[in-house]
């Protein structure tokens, strides 16, 4: 029975070694009762029992509490895993939407470079032509030039050898003018002889029939006729000196007529002299143009750096596509730029991700790993809970079977045998511990021998080494993580005092500036010199200075007549006239200064009043607009125009009267009470119109405003009825001309 | 009693808003030639703070003043950090930054300078400055009663180097003693930033 109760006492890891080494020690059961624990030991190792019971349970919860945190983590994790998982998916679709954008971009970058390129050989195809062309129009150019040139180096030698022909003709004109004019005086001449001759011969032939007729001598008549043959033949000779000269003189004229056609010609030449000038001029500027063009020719060559083929019908066109081409080529470049930056930005977010991820993995899998650890920290610790509750329960069934031993067996001295016997029990337990420790010394030497054992003892200290060692580090995490708290709040306490210190200052800063202050340094405060409170500063100054001028006269008047008042009172006592009154001088006694103040006293009392009456005209002039305002307010809204007459009366005239005197005059009533009266109409007819009216409504019912619209609703219908007998169409938009805010509710009535 | 007499003024709409306009003209011509001024001095960058300072006719004591805090944004933008140096130098010295009355106004007016500037249309501004006219206008009640005659003048605190014309001289601060103070709302133009203040005398009985 004493060995069980030794292998029940020994703890149940070890204690069955132990159990095992008493049964090789062969310890009789009085040494164990000699060592019987001693209560306070019992007691001791009961409470160390419970400590390591509480700490167990302790370390379990935290266990736990740090498995749930780690499984949570894990959770966490594994939900950030996903979505970082879903993000790299969506990023992976994006880069897969974007490479795809940029293959069909990249595509259609290829296909508008072939069509640039297309473009830019049809260019050189065209600019080679437009060479051609151009190399074409260069030798017509010349061609042209030369022909002009010949053109107007033989049109020079005609219009030299016409000027010289000319020069010729003028002068052998003016020769035949002059031998003409000789002729023509010589033939005058002739004429004059011949017209004398013939008056000669009508003389002579009248002499001869006188001499006929007289019959006288043969003689004479022979001389006359000898003279008379002669005369003939001069005649003759005359006549025919006179053909000859006819005949020079119609050559001479067909000479002329040639000489007009030679200026005819010669002014036909100078115009096409003139013409060539403008052809030469303009081979000039053909030239600049073709110079230029050649220039621009060039340029484009350079620039498209290869010869020249284009098919475009003028370079403004070829200008145009070139430029169109490049700017579109700009645009695919930079929306091609753009792209990349955005795949670059996308490429690097994702290298990002995928780093982030992979930490995130990395720091699953440590967790994970921790969890696993910790875990199998906690089924240990599960199962060296399981032990320690075994061995609880053992002692405790010791403990009972001890207490029905003992109250069995010893009858009295129950408690100190009972203590005793703890006492005895926690020696042996600390026997044994102490055997323990020396066996497990021996057993690290001695490992091929009790191989079990110390395994066994080696579990048990490394639990025992994790456990300790996780709690020291926990415990120094703790304290870390206190004295970084307790660092962290003396922080943020003199970071609250500085913020407090600031905000204090902001303050006060606030304030001041809010009450005005400012940087002399850097600033200045400035004032229209002329402003209304400097304006009134210069008032009150002016008045205080002409008060400080006046009280300095006054008291200066007064120094003067406290003298003349001595020196009369000396005079009286040296006189000693008791009755006489003194008599002060009226002049001086006002100064100049208190006149000068008054004045100006008076001046601003001037101005106050202009004020005032300029405030009292604003005052009208805003009641007049008022009551402007409340008179049309009444005529659109009653339908009255009021007119308050001079003798305290009022007419009213209905704005659908035909003429202004339909009017009706009230009076107020006994001592102006505000009842009004009707004392009489504008028109004796218009009252007669409305007697009817007014008998019922006023002198019946004795309401005037009744009246009133009664008459306007009269009115009203009358208007309509005529309006409706002249211009049935526009009736309603005559009505609404004349007033349209005043009688909508009438119109419907009409 | 105040300044002037409610016939003196006219109803008017302006930014949206139905507000009294004087009819006075000398008030007016007045008034045209000191904005002439301000406009000039606005042109140069050169004003700092444009002041209405309301006075008692009878003891000259300031009774409201109102501040309106000009901030050229656009140079404060375009120099940032020029402005911050200049900032920095203006708290040494303990004053307030040109920024703003503030360090937390500071704060945020240069952390929004790092953002790419918006720029405001016409309407943004008239209706923000539709709303400091109806808290000015608002403001009749939460001030004292001017119960006597006073008057007004405008002070314009420029830059020290700013040009002076022979109309316009260096004038008293007029600060205004035992005083509350109330900050009306802001506005802003592409160019400029105002802040609005109202300082106001407490009365001694209270």
């Amino acid at each position: 029975m004493q060995p069980s109760l030794f292998a029940r006492l020994s703890p149940p890891t070890h204690r069955s070694s132990v159990a095992a080494l008493d049964q090789e020690n062969d310890i009789p059961y009085s040494r164990v009762r000699s060592r019987i624990i001693e209560p306070e030991e019992y007691e001791q190792t009961r409470k160390k029992l419970k400590d390591a019971q509480y700490e167990l349970s302790s370390t379990k919860n935290e266990l736990e509490h740090k498995i749930i945190i780690m499984e949570q983590a894990a959770r966490e994790a594994e939900m950030l895993k996903k979505k970082l998982m879903s993000r790299v998916d969506s990023l992976e679709s994006d880069r897969r939407f974007l490479y795809t954008q940029e293959k069909t971009l990249n595509t259609k970058y290829q296909a508008l470079e072939d069509s640039s390129r297309d473009s830019k050989a049809e260019l050189n195809e065209i600019i080679r032509t437009l060479r051609e062309e151009n190399m074409d129009v260069k030798e017509r150019f010349t061609k042209l030039r030369e022909e002009s040139r010949a053109t107007e180096s033989e049109l020079s030698l005609k219009v030299r050898t016409l000027s010289a022909s000319l020069t010729h003709q003028q002068q052998a004109l003016a020769e035949t003018k002059d031998t003409s004019q000789s002729q023509s005086s010589l033939a005058a001449e002739k004429h004059r002889q011949l017209a004398e001759a013939l008056d000669r011969i009508i003389e002579l032939e009248d002499q001869n029939r006188q001499l006929r007729i007289h019959e006288q001598g043969l003689e004479d008549v022979a001389r006359v006729e000898k003279e008379l043959k002669n005369q003939v033949a001069y005649i003759k000779q005359l006549e025919g000196t006179n053909r000859q000269l006819t005949a020079d003189c119609k050559h001479y004229k067909e000479m002329y007529r040639n000489v007009e056609v030679l200026k005819e010609e010669k002014t036909a030449l100078e115009q096409k002299l003139k013409m060539l000038d403008d052809l030469r001029v303009k081979c000039g500027m053909l030239e600049v143009q073709k110079d230029i063009l050649a220039q621009e020719k060039k340029q484009w060559t350079a620039f498209l750096e290869r010869s020249d083929t284009t098919d475009f019908n003028s370079p403004y066109d070829l200008a145009k596509a070139v430029a169109s081409l490049r700017s579109e080529k700009v645009a695919l470049l930079e929306a091609r730029g753009e792209f990349e930056a955005t795949l670059k930005y996308r490429d690097r977010q994702i290298e990002e991700l995928e780093q982030q991820v992979d930490t995130l993995q990395k720091a699953v899998l440590d967790q994970e790993e921790f969890c696993k650890k910790q875990a199998s920290i906690a089924r240990q610790h599960a199962k060296t809970k399981e032990l320690a509750l075994r061995q609880v329960e053992s002692l405790k069934q010791q403990l009972k079977s001890y207490d029905t031993e003992e109250t069995q067996l010893m009858g009295g001295s129950y408690d100190n045998q009972k203590n005793f016997r703890i006492e005895q029990l926690e020696n042996l337990v600390q026997e044994y511990h102490e055997k323990l420790e020396g066996v497990l010394n021996s057993t690290t030497h001695q490992f091929d021998d009790s191989l079990a054992s110390s395994g066994s003892l080696q579990l048990l200290q490394s639990m025992q080494n994790d456990t300790s060692a996780s709690i020291s580090e926990l415990n120094r995490g703790r304290q870390a993580l206190f004295e970084a708290k307790q660092r962290l709040e003396q922080e943020i306490e003199i970071l609250r005092r500085e913020n407090t210190s600031l905000d204090a200052k902001v303050l006060e800063l606030e304030l001041a500036t809010g009450t005005g202050a400012f940087n002399p340094v850097t600033s200045r405060i400035l004032e229209i010199k002329d402003s209304p409170a400097s304006r009134h500063q210069a008032v009150r100054q002016h008045m205080l200075d002409s008060l400080k001028e006046e009280n300095t006269a006054l008291l200066k008047a007064v120094a003067d007549l406290q003298q003349q008042q001595q020196q009369y009172g000396a005079f009286l006592q040296t006189h000693d006239s008791g009755d006489r009154e003194v008599a002060i001088r009226d002049e001086g006694l006002i100064p100049a200064a208190s006149y000068n103040r008054l004045k100006g006293e008076h001046r601003q009392l001037l101005e106050d009043m202009a004020e005032n009456t300029k405030r009292s005209k604003r005052l009208k002039e805003s009641w007049t607009l008022k009551a402007d305002e409340f008179l049309d307010a009444v005529r659109s809204l009653l339908g009255y125009k009021v007119n308050f007459l001079d003798n305290g009366r009022v007419e009213l005239i209905s704005v659908y009267s035909a003429e202004e005197d339909q009017s009706f005059v009230f009076t107020s009533g006994l001592h102006d009470e505000g009842t009004m009266q009707l004392v009489g109409t504008g028109s004796q007819k218009f009252m007669e119109d409305h007697k009817e009216t007014f008998d019922h409504w006023v002198n019946q019912l004795g309401s005037i405003p009744a009246f009133l619209s009664r008459v306007t609703l009269n009115l009203v219908e009358k208007e309509a009825r005529q309006d409706t007998e002249q211009q049935p169409v526009f009736h309603r938009r005559h009505i609404q001309d004349e007033d349209y805010t005043q009688n909508s509710d009438m119109m419907m009535d009409v | 009693m105040g300044l002037y007499a409610p016939e003196c003024f006219k109803m008017t709409k302006k930014y949206g808003l139905n507000m009294l306009v004087t009819t006075d003209p000398e008030i007016k011509n007045h008034m045209r030639e000191i904005l002439k001024q301000v406009e000039a001095w606005l042109m140069a960058c050169k004003v700092e703070k444009l002041i209405l300072a309301i006075k008692s006719k009878e003891t000259m004591t300031v009774l409201e003043r109102w501040q309106f805090d000009i901030q050229n944004t656009k140079d404060h933008h375009s120099t940032s950090g020029a402005s911050l140096n200049n900032h920095s130098n203006k708290e040494n010295m303990g004053l307030p930054s040109r920024d703003g009355n503030n360090l937390s106004t500071a704060g945020s007016s240069t952390g929004s300078g790092q953002q790419p500037k918006q720029e405001k249309t016409e309407k943004e501004i008239q209706s923000e400055i539709q709303a400091i006219l109806r808290q000015i206008t608002a403001s009749v009640t939460f001030l004292p009663m001017l119960d006597e005659k006073c008057t007004w003048t405008i002070l314009c605190q420029t830059e020290k180097d700013a040009e002076v014309p022979a109309t316009w001289s260096d004038a008293d601060p007029h600060l205004v003693h035992n005083a509350e103070q109330v900050k009306l709302r802001s506005f802003s133009t592409n160019l400029h930033k105002i802040d609005a203040l109202v300082a106001y005398r407490l009365n001694d009985d209270l």
